[in-house]
């Protein structure tokens, strides 16, 4: 039988044995093909004893002299467990004072953390801003106050002449919007994180924005 | 000592030892960072408090900073639950802050009184370092349902639901909503007001925010300055003043709406409906009894009406169809009229626009200046006065009569008499049964199918005139013309006392024409048949043509 390297997998997997006699042949003749047969060998030996669940009988006199020939490097465990009993050489008096001690440190830390806890764990509620949220609402109310400034330069000549009904009454809104404004700006100094007030305030710019926006609309019309 | 020491070397107090440390440096590191806000605490106080109310009594609550809910319960309780929030630069401030806030419950022979009091008189008069604390009052109020309500808050919201009694409520710098009352005041100032739900009349008064009312027994009135207004399903009369916000009215007993600069849109109203508006449209539709609209610079829109209607307006144009029950009448300048399926009279009047009107089953008036009128459909006649615009008359069942200058009249299927007074603007007249009396000048006159007497005077231009057998009677025919021709044709078997007269032209006739006494080259009278009608034919500088109608 004239076997390759080519067919050693499909007579790994299921050769006959003349099949096999005939690779071991070619193996004596091609290294490789005699390294891809250990290492098959190999594999094969590690698998069958893995499946191998009877005990050895050299298994428990190997362990036994591996032991032996450790103990000396490593602290018995029996070791660690030693310190443990000499607290019944303690007092108990001692004993009680200093696990009081501890339970007072506990106690005091947990109350303390507890009475300071941070905000957000207070409640959900939104009537005061937190820090976070009124920077945002700031930085918002800045915005505003600029795009309205350049607004209102902008529609001033129209304002102040206010030659139709429609520029008088939108005259009076912005009268009216910066009157509220006002208001709540003072209130807002007062009462700088009450969240109602801030975003009134907002509204109020939002509107007074807008309504300026109109006017310029109304002059190009 | 011994015990110590063992303790360090073994391990047992290892354990206590790094709690301990653990829990003294938690101890004294200093304060948690908080959310962000390194100097920023917070504190909040409950307060709880229960009062009886007796019958007849009500409840009276004052805030500001806050928000107020309020609802209706059984039984004769008031509970006032609130909760008092402040932030501030440490705890202790913030706790300091939050006990001089007060909320004063007192009992009087009128009812209940619950009013916050703030610490804020003082504090304007020292200089702060820092930032000044912050601070809210929330409240939740239960309440007998028929107890009578007087709330006050400011920089804050109000909701109230399912309280019966009259209830008076005033607000500033936030919403108030109202669910299930009775009847109420509510007024508020830079923010919305929304009530649904009320058995009674309800007043409502803003200065800069949004209403919407919906379901209300009784009559509504809202007065709004800066915000839109939205009213539904009212059973009552509804009177809105509103302005620089569009007004919206749906299923209402009537309606009186007053604003400018903002649209008013009115349907189902099952009474009369008054729209007074400035520069802003209006669109009302399915009115049960009258509208009365007054507008300017905005259009008007209405349709399905069941009463009359008045419309004035300024510089917008004016849609109307479907007025079932009463006249039409429209005043506008500068702006278009078109009106279909009216049921009354109409009188229209505009300047500077053009009038359209289609199935007017009333008598039709019409009027404009420099525009067009365009009218069909109207059985009982109509009177179209233009100047400097085109009329054009279809189906009219009554007498017509149409004037302008500098504008083409025409006139199909008249079934009554037909007057036309123009001047530079030709005149087409088909089909129309009644006398024909037509004044023009510098234009042609096209007259076909008159059933009834023709009179033509034009100065200018040419007139064409084709006569029918008249039902009854006899059917003049005068026709008169300068420096163009004259074209008739008459029905065979009619007889005509024919004078026919021009200079500068030729006269013929395709009817046999008896004549007597002298014939000129520019006259010829006699007699067409048996005689009997007037065939008066005068022009100068114009041939004259007689001929037979087919």
């Amino acid at each position: 039988m004239n076997v390759t390297c080519n067919d050693r997998d499909r007579i790994f997997e299921d050769g006959t044995p003349e099949e096999w006699a005939a690779l071991e042949a070619h193996a004596s003749g091609c290294p490789a093909c005699a390294e891809e047969l250990r290492a098959w060998r190999t594999l094969s030996v590690a698998a069958q004893e893995l499946r191998d669940y009877s005990e050895s009988p050299a298994l428990w006199a190997r362990i036994e002299r591996a032991l032996v020939e450790e103990s000396p490097a490593k602290p018995q465990p029996v070791n660690r467990r030693r310190w443990f009993f000499f607290l019944p050489s303690i007092p108990l008096g001692w004993q009680t004072a200093v696990a009081g001690a501890f339970v007072l440190v506990l106690t005091l830390s947990a109350g303390w953390i507890y009475l300071h806890r941070p905000i957000r764990n207070v409640d959900t509620d939104k009537s005061l801003l937190k820090s976070g949220a009124l920077r945002d609402v700031e930085t918002a109310e800045t915005a505003y106050v600029q795009a309205i400034d350049k607004l209102a330069a902008e529609a001033k000549p129209e304002l102040e002449n206010s030659s139709t009904p429609l520029l008088a009454n939108y005259h009076e809104k912005l009268l009216v919007l910066d009157s509220a404004i006002a208001d709540l700006r003072e209130q807002a100094g007062m009462n700088p994180s009450n969240a109602q007030l801030r975003y009134q305030l907002l509204a109020m710019y939002r509107e007074k924005q807008h309504t300026l926006e109109e006017v310029l609309e109304a002059k190009q019309q | 000592m011994n015990c110590i020491s063992l303790s360090l070397r073994g391990g047992l107090f290892r354990p206590a030892v790094t709690a301990a440390l653990f829990s003294a440096l938690l101890l004294f590191s200093g304060k948690p960072s908080l959310a962000g806000t390194p100097a920023q605490e917070e504190v909040s106080k409950d307060f709880q408090k229960t009062v009886t109310l007796g019958a007849g009594q009500s409840v009276r609550i004052e805030n500001k900073f806050g928000e107020i809910r309020l609802h209706g319960e059984s039984g004769r309780d008031v509970k006032i639950s609130a909760t008092i929030r402040v932030q501030a630069n440490s705890r202790e401030e913030a706790d300091s802050f939050a006990q001089k806030i007060q909320i004063e419950v007192q009992q009087t022979g009128e009812g209940v009184r619950v009013k916050t009091i703030y610490p804020e008189d003082g504090k304007k008069w020292y200089i702060r370092i820092g930032k000044n604390p912050s601070y809210s009052v929330n409240y939740d109020i239960g309440m007998p349902t028929d107890a009578p309500l007087d709330a006050r808050n400011s920089f804050g919201s109000i909701e109230t639901v399912g309280i019966h009694g009259a209830a008076d409520i005033e607000n500033s710098h936030g919403s108030l909503t109202v669910r299930d009352a009775g009847a109420a005041r509510l007024n508020n100032s830079f923010g919305s007001i929304e009530l649904h739900g009320a058995g009674g009349n309800v007043s409502i008064n803003d200065s800069n925010g949004w209403v919407r009312a919906s379901d209300v027994k009784g009559a509504l009135e809202v007065r709004d300055r800066f915000g839109s207004i939205t009213a539904l399903a009212i059973q009552g009369a509804v009177t809105i003043v509103g302005g620089n916000g569009a007004v919206t009215l749906t299923d209402a007993g009537s309606g009186n709406v007053t604003t400018s600069f903002a649209s008013v849109d009115a349907r189902n109203i099952r009474g009369d409906l008054s729209v007074r508006d400035n520069n802003g449209n209006v669109d009302i539709s399915s009115i049960g009894g009258a509208a009365d609209i007054t507008d300017s610079f905005g259009n008007v829109s209405f349709s399905d009406v069941h009463g009359r209607v008045n419309c004035t307006t300024n510089n917008g144009r004016v849609q109307g169809s479907s007025v079932t029950g009463g006249p039409v009448s429209i005043r506008d300048s500068f702006g278009n009229i078109e009106l279909e399926t009216i049921g009354g009279s109409v009188d229209a009047e505009t300047s500077n626009g053009t009038i359209a009107v289609r199935d007017a089953h009333g008598s039709v008036t019409l009027k404009t200046s420099f525009g067009a009128i365009e009218a069909s459909n109207i059985p009982k006649g109509i009177r179209a006065i233009t100047g400097n615009g085109g009329i054009t008359l279809t189906d009219v069942g009554g007498d017509t009569f149409a004037k302008t200058s500098f504008g083409s009249v025409l006139a199909e299927k008249i079934n009554g008499n037909l007057t036309v007074e123009n001047s530079n603007g030709s005149v087409t007249a088909k089909n129309v049964k009644g006398d024909t009396v037509t004044n023009t000048s510098f234009a042609g006159v096209t007259l076909e199918s008159v059933g009834g007497r023709i009179s033509v005077d034009n100065q200018n231009g040419g007139i064409s005139v084709t006569a029918m057998r008249p039902a009854s009677g006899c059917k003049d025919i005068l026709l008169k013309t300068s420096f163009s021709s004259i074209r008739v044709r008459v029905p065979e078997g009619v007889g005509y006392n024919l004078t026919a007269r021009t200079s500068f032209g030729r006269i013929s006739s395709e009817l046999p024409v008896t004549s007597t006494g002298n014939i000129g080259g520019d006259t010829l009278s006699g007699t067409i048949g048996a005689g009997g009608c007037q065939l008066q034919l005068t022009d100068s500088n114009g041939s004259i043509e007689i001929a037979k109608a087919h």
